[in-house]
């Protein structure tokens, strides 16, 4: 079985650093971390993931931005995209994961546990 | 001495006695005389120029002398009038005295001296009587005319003379005359008054007095009273006048102003609780805008440390066991300022706050509608114990109603496998033996009257300690374990509605959460 490609775009790379670590050391995932938004779709082009942990508020671009711009390119329309949130809206409360507006997210702080049962929720296994 | 002459003006219709009478004159030289033979001549002098007295006879033909007189009377009451009659009329002379003459001379029977004395003495009489006549006729018009009650009574009691402004309060003033003045009083005030009035009667110096009078028209009227002693010839009080005035009207309006002033004051005081509140709001306010800030701040980092021991653990997985407890306890301790966090954004998340009155009893039955579902999930009794009319507390609805959403969830969560969970709310003071220990916040302290709400659970309890400290630390652990928010956080909230919330284990097992808010107003 080979590995799963996940972009992971968060403007704090300590935290990117730390998810591609937790992650990469399952052996199950490549992680390749991006910390600029504006970057991030030319990352997947370049990547091409299996799913993206998109974080929702960058100080150049925000989370919605990049997931607008994934859909018009026909290579990654389909692919996963699972937002980041540092849940400030009441509704997001909680409940560590859920959906906004059709969308996948994943509440604030993230434990790797979680992380990963919403990755394989969402890639089907 | 020059003194001007007086004038006397005779009325006499025979030229005769006229005569006989200019016969004494001369020796008089202070008289001047002037005589006229019938009335209407008289009256036409009289209004032309200034007489002393008129000196009439009464030897008219037909007996008519008196009728004459009163005719002259009318037309000038002022004027001293003395009658001139033969001897065998003497009685018509009486008769015209009795009716107001000055006096009487008989013809033939006087001489220059008496004549002189008389028509003197008469002219000062009816000076005297005039400022007589003047001087009641003075206080009648004042009497009449006065709204104050003007009344004498005699050492008994009794009433003398009333003025008729009385008519209004006991009916005609004229049936008045011989009733006990003390009739009409209050019967609550009556042995004080009647103490005063002799007190006033035995040292002879009025006093004043207020008391409560029943009038005629049914109604009970606030009366004060001036009382002032006459005193006979002997110097001994005869007789008390009282002035008195009805202050109904004015008690009325003053206690009519004194509700006012204090509804004034209440107001006044509502103002500054309100205006503390806003102000606490405003605080409340900036403070949770400040702490959304620093949330969001503190997020990552966290989220750092988090994943960070996450990646630990699974990196020295088969490490020591001392590893592990650090690993663990680094774990717990960034969930639990995770859940800090999580608190703090959610109550700050509450922008618009609307602090009003609130009934803490419909607040715990509202949020306890919030987790009815959870309820019967669970198999739980619940026991509801809601005081009635509590007095109402300042607060935010919503914020509050969380804390106890929570507060609720955690004891449901207590007792997942079933057991009962009690709600009570009730007014109460506070007192120090009410087995708490350690510190009360500084809004509360004894003697205090607290509106209190209480959740008690049997679940199993999280009792590690008996001290309450380590039981609340417990506690909390275990709230922020089934993602429930933070206890501090919830008590943060209930301290800035000047609240406190303080938890204990139960000794048959279980916890029991009690949520008090200061009365508003001291009774």
């Amino acid at each position: 079985m080979s590995k799963k490609r996940i972009l992971v775009v968060d403007d704090e790379p300590s935290i990117t650093r730390l998810l591609k670590l937790n992650l990469e050391q399952t052996g199950n995932y490549e992680v390749r971390e991006e910390n600029l938004g504006a970057r991030a779709l030319e990352a997947a082009r370049e990547f091409k993931p299996d799913l993206v942990l998109l974080d929702v508020m960058m100080p150049d671009m925000d989370g919605g931005e990049v997931a607008a711009g994934l859909k018009q390119d026909p290579a990654l329309r389909k692919t996963p995209v699972v937002f980041l949130t540092a849940a400030v809206k009441k509704e997001e409360l909680g409940a560590p994961e859920g959906k906004i507006g059709g969308r996948m997210y994943i509440a604030k702080p993230l434990n790797v546990k979680g992380v990963i049962g919403v990755i394989e929720k969402m890639l089907g296994k | 001495m020059n003194a001007p002459p007086i004038k006397v003006l005779l009325i006499e219709d025979e030229p005769v006695s006229a005569g006989l009478l200019r016969e004494i004159l001369p020796a008089m030289s202070q008289f001047e005389l002037t005589r006229v033979g019938r009335l209407d001549e008289a009256l036409q002098r009289l209004g032309a120029g200034p007489f002393d007295a008129v000196l009439l006879d009464l030897s008219w033909p037909d007996k008519k002398g008196i009728a004459v007189y009163h005719e002259l009377q009318t037309a000038v009451p002022a004027m001293p009038i003395i009658v001139l009659t033969s001897p065998d009329e003497e009685t018509l002379a009486f008769q015209a005295v009795r009716e107001g003459a000055q006096d009487y001379l008989v013809k033939g029977e006087f001489d220059g001296k008496m004549f002189s004395r008389v028509i003197r003495y008469a002219m000062e009489r009816k000076r005297a009587d005039e400022e007589l006549r003047q001087s009641a006729e003075f206080f009648k018009l004042i009497s009449e005319n006065v709204t104050d009650l003007i009344a004498v009574i005699d050492r008994d009691g009794k009433r003398l003379y009333n003025s008729p402004s009385y008519e209004r309060s006991l009916g005609d003033a004229s049936n008045l005359q011989g009733t006990n003045s003390f009739q009409e009083i209050h019967p609550d005030d009556q042995e004080r008054i009647k103490r005063i009035f002799q007190e006033t009667i035995a040292r002879g110096i009025g006093q004043r007095s207020e008391y409560r009078m029943l009038w005629s028209d049914g109604t009970v009227r606030h009366i004060e009273s001036q009382g002032s002693v006459i005193k006979d010839a002997n110097g001994s009080p005869s007789k008390v006048v009282v002035v008195s005035r009805d202050m109904t009207e004015r008690i009325q309006r003053m206690e009519a102003l004194r509700k006012t002033l204090s509804e004034l004051h209440q107001a006044h005081e509502d103002l500054k609780a309100a205006q503390m509140q806003l102000v606490q709001s405003e605080k409340l306010e900036a403070v949770s805008t400040f702490a959304g800030g620093i949330a969001h701040e503190v997020k990552n980092p966290l989220q750092t440390i988090i994943l960070g021991v996450d990646f630990l653990k699974n990196t020295f997985g088969n490490a020591g066991a001392d590893v592990q407890m650090v690993l663990n306890e680094m774990d717990n301790a960034a969930r639990r300022a995770d859940a800090v966090i999580r608190g703090m954004v959610e109550f700050s998340s509450y922008n618009k706050r609307d602090v009003k009155d609130h009934d803490l009893s419909r607040i715990v039955e509202e949020s306890l509608r919030s987790v009815e579902s959870e309820i019967k999930q669970h198999g739980i009794k619940l026991i509801k114990d809601l005081a009635p009319n509590l007095p109402p507390i300042r607060l935010d609805l919503k914020t509050v109603k969380h804390v106890f959403i929570n507060l609720l969830l955690s004891a449901i969560q207590a007792m997942s496998g079933g057991g009962t969970l009690t709600v009570r709310t009730c007014l109460n003071q506070l007192s120090q033996n009410q087995g708490w220990s350690g510190r009360t916040p500084g809004q509360l302290k004894a003697g205090d009257n607290v509106i209190v709400a209480e959740v008690e659970d049997d679940g199993p309890g999280v009792i590690e300690s008996k001290l309450a400290d380590k039981s609340e630390r417990a506690f909390a652990t275990e709230m922020i374990r089934k993602g429930i928010l933070d206890l501090m956080v919830l008590k943060k909230v209930v301290e800035l509605y000047g609240g406190m919330i303080r938890i204990i284990n139960r000794k048959e097992g279980g916890v029991k959460v009690t949520v008090m808010f200061k009365t508003q107003r001291k009774e």
